[in-house]
């Protein structure tokens, strides 16, 4: 037995100069501890084994990695890894499970059980703690933007994204030297992850800071262009999303971002997003009802269209501008701007452009009550059309029927009601070869003018009036 | 009957005088089979103590050891659990007083645990091992000799040990500790966390840095596991971790680590003394109902630890230049409200008045607002 009896101190110490023994019975089974345990270090040490190795196989990856971590004396990093362990764990817990369909949080598998990311998390966050502690928070601030970005190739991951963008913004704000240039890159990237995600309007109060941020300031990223530029792009990109996401609900809040979008585009001095952006304000304000604002906006967007010569967008431009003109009720400059339309859809040559400006332009006609234009265009518009749309081709060609009918209707009219010999003859012929000549024929002449004084004539611009009402309306 | 008046123990900075009673008994009057030992060393006795009558010692310097060290709080508990239990008539009864009789052991094994915790933190490595001892001999009358509920008072006579040099008696306990808590294998990971950080101070204290190193790295994983990475209990754990690098010469690893522990402390004392504030009855009574599960309230072994390491970090910071403003502020405020918890007042303002000082000193923006609302509420109190 060998624990400690008491000293025997001839000179009387007073102190209790030793400790008392274990208890009797635990020093027998103590010994049969030590003596099982002989035989067992002894076979340990043949085969090599050492005891911190066996604690290397026992323990769990997560357990070891963590050992390392703290016997370098990263205590931060282990800090750090150890609460992203744990805020899995309590994502997990805590999202409720619909049954019956896909429980996301659940589906992604555990960190702790991906090895290699927890190889390069260890390596990334002993580098940042590094930086930290000597002084240099870019380097840090460097570290934890590349675990972000290695993250960004697991679309799973997303949290931890998230988590070292944070982490960045919060060492970028320690970097003195830089004028704030790398919280300003923080704030992009978080609002650019944001809105991968689709979260946009978080997305749009990180850019918007980032451009405050960088409006003074002449900083240029890697490939050269000015950040400040990269700032007014991204909001406009932003901006417009957001705009249509809302539209159904609140058009007012829309066309707000919308002309906030404008605003951006215009200051980057991007021409054609500056373009496009008037023009989808246009189309809005005509969706809300207000056209002379939609004018506005539309013409802003033939100018830019003009200025860069995009012939599509030229093309697009007069025919919002001939809806708008139309709504309003200017029909004739409608008339000019379809027409510009059309030229310039020839001069293009997409056909389904083409067809769809001859269309538009016909219909105007129609309306205006100029049927011989009118017939012209539905023909265009049916020639030019793809074969494959059969019911467009038939439509346009009922059109163009009515128009006919519509166009010739006048000279019928007068020709019936006439009672002329002459005319009543053409007419029969007409009747059996339906060609165009009648027209010409019995246009109302002066001869016809005659033969109706005192008759109200059948006005040209009521093709709803028939026949009867017009003989009343004579009567 | 001898009398014994002991005159001027000084322990703990208190002055106090200690009067112990104590009736001489003969052992060959003892009854047949009746065989008294000594609390401390299990030799035949020959005194007994007149207050609680069932404690017994060998000689005067052992009942004033045990005196001082944890029987002065035990006597009047000892009496109950000590004395055979009458015989009486119904089961329930029996029942119920079995019950009782084990309540009272388990209450007694965490007074002792504590007190002998709280002794080694303040320093007093041998005045903790008849405190410790107790905790032992009533672990095993409640659980058996080979259960896992007997590790923590192995090691807290391990850490006693260490504490008093005797580093071969410290290894014997700590491998009894071990051996128990491998054939355990769902130990809970309080335990193992506490095992390996005693382990860690025996290694450390033999100058193995390394083997230090592994076992402290194993205490706070696990405890980690328990309370979370960022909580008071793991932070004992990263400060032996710093003692351990300071001692190997990486003193800008051990200052970090360092930092880490006074801002955890920081934000569990902040929190301690916000809900003293608001409930400043309840904070003090023990019986009242218990505030909620979130706030925790620190136990008096959790206070010694938190006076000894961060005591014990700024007697380390006064030396180092290096030690940044702002980490010294924290510091200055940590200490300034352990002080304000433990109604120390006037060394509270103190540091308050420190921390305030090296703030404007060093001329960063260092946010001062908790500085300031704590001086106030001194203020108030004081």
């Amino acid at each position: 037995m060998t624990t400690t009896l008491p000293p025997v101190n001839p000179a009387g110490s007073k102190s209790v100069s030793t400790l008392p023994s274990l208890p009797r019975s635990q020093r027998s089974a103590k010994q049969l501890a030590r003596g099982a345990g002989r035989p067992r270090q002894s076979i340990g040490k043949l085969a090599g084994i050492d005891r911190a190795d066996v604690g290397a196989y026992r323990n769990s990856y997560k357990h070891n990695l963590s050992l390392e971590i703290l016997q370098e004396g990263y205590v931060s990093s282990f800090i750090e890894l150890f609460q992203l362990f744990d805020q899995q764990a309590a994502d997990r817990e805590s999202a409720v499970i619909i049954p019956g369909s896909d429980s996301g949080v659940h589906e992604v598998p555990l960190l702790i059980d991906q090895h290699d990311k927890l190889d390069v998390l260890k390596s990334k966050l002993i580098e940042a703690e590094e930086a930290r502690r000597s002084g240099a928070p870019e380097k840090s601030y460097q570290s934890y933007l590349e675990l972000a970005q290695y993250f960004e190739n697991f679309p799973s991951d997303q949290w931890l994204i998230d988590h070292f963008h944070q982490r960045c913004m919060s060492e970028s704000s320690k970097v003195e030297e830089d004028g704030g240039r790398k919280l300003a890159e923080a704030n992009y990237n978080i609002g650019i992850a944001l809105e991968k995600r689709g979260d946009l309007s978080s997305a749009v109060d990180y850019l918007e800071k980032f451009y405050n941020l960088t409006t003074e300031q002449e900083w240029q990223d890697k490939i050269g262009d000015n950040l400040h530029d990269i700032a007014s792009l991204q909001l406009y990109r932003t901006y417009t999303c957001l705009a249509e996401e809302l539209y159904e609900e609140a058009p007012s809040v829309s066309i707000d971002y919308l002309k906030k979008a404008f605003h951006m585009a215009n200051e980057g001095g991007n021409r054609t997003e500056a373009g496009l952006a008037s023009h989808r304000l246009g189309n809005i304000y005509e969706a809300v009802g207000d056209p002379e604002v939609a004018t506005m906006y539309h013409k802003g967007y033939l100018d830019r269209c003009k200025r860069d010569k995009d012939k599509a967008g030229i093309g697009k431009a007069h025919e919002a501008l001939a809806r708008c003109q139309q709504s309003e009720g200017k029909l004739e400059e409608a008339t000019e701007h379809y027409k510009e339309f059309v030229k310039i859809a020839e001069e293009v040559g997409d056909k389904g452009v083409y067809s769809q400006a001859c269309s538009s332009l016909a219909n105007l006609y129609n309306m205006l009550g100029e049927y011989g234009n009118a017939v012209e265009y539905y023909q265009k518009a049916a020639e030019s059309m793809e074969t494959d749309d059969k019911e467009r081709i038939e439509l346009m060609n009922i059109s163009q029927a009515i128009a006919q009918t519509h166009h010739k209707l006048a000279s019928y009219s007068t020709a019936i009601l006439c009672n002329t010999a002459k005319l009543t003859a053409t007419l029969v012929e007409w009747k059996d070869y339906r060609d165009d000549g009648f027209i010409e024929a019995s246009r109302p002449s002066t001869r016809a003018e005659s033969c109706l004084s005192g008759a109200a004539p059948a006005t040209p611009v009521a093709p709803q009036t028939t026949l009867e009402e017009s003989c009343e309306g004579k009567k | 009957m001898q009398i014994l008046l002991l005159n001027t123990y000084i322990i703990h900075n208190e002055i106090f005088q200690v009067r112990v009673t104590a009736m001489s008994l003969n052992p060959l009057a003892n009854p047949k089979g009746v065989k008294l030992l000594c609390e401390l060393c299990q030799k035949p006795a020959y005194l007994q103590c007149t207050s609680c009558r069932v404690t017994y010692y060998c000689s005067e310097e052992h009942q004033k050891v045990d005196w001082v060290g944890i029987h002065e709080k035990i006597c009047s508990l000892l009496l109950p659990l000590r004395t055979p239990i009458p015989l009486v008539s119904s089961e329930e009864e029996r029942k119920h007083r079995q019950q009782q009789l084990l309540q009272r052991q388990k209450q007694m094994i965490d007074m002792t645990r504590t007190e002998g915790s709280k002794l080694l933190f303040e320093g007093a490595h041998e005045a903790a091992v008849p405190a410790a001892l107790q905790a032992l001999r009533f672990s095993i009358a409640v659980y058996g000799l080979a259960s896992v509920e007997l590790v923590p008072a192995y090691l807290v006579l391990g850490e006693a040990s260490i504490g008093l040099g005797r580093l071969s008696q410290a290894e014997e306990y700590l491998s009894q500790a071990r051996w128990t808590v491998l054939k355990t294998p769902d130990c809970d990971a309080a335990i193992k966390s506490k095992m390996y950080r005693i382990c860690g101070l025996l290694q450390a204290a033999k100058g193995n840095f390394g083997e230090a190193l592994k076992n402290y790295a194993n205490d706070i994983y696990h405890a980690a596991l328990v309370s979370g990475p960022k909580h008071v209990k793991t932070s004992g754990g990263y400060f032996h971790m710093a003692n351990v690098f300071f001692r190997k010469g990486q003193t800008e690893t051990a200052h970090n680590i360092y930092s880490e522990v006074v801002n955890i402390w920081n934000q569990m004392l902040k929190n301690v003394v916000k809900m003293e504030d608001s409930q400043p009855e309840s904070a003090l009574a023990t019986f009242v109902d218990k505030p909620a599960a979130e706030t925790e309230i620190l136990d008096e072994a959790q206070e010694a630890e938190a006076i000894q390491m961060l005591h014990a970090i700024y007697d380390l910071q006064q030396n180092n230049a290096n030690y940044g403003a702002a980490n010294m502020v924290m510091l200055l405020h940590t200490l300034a409200l352990l002080h304000t918890h433990l109604l120390g007042y006037l060394k509270a303002q103190e540091f308050v008045q420190d921390a305030l000082s090296c703030a404007q000193e060093s001329e960063l923006g260092i946010d001062l607002s908790d500085v300031e609302n704590l001086k106030n509420f001194i203020a108030t109190k004081a």
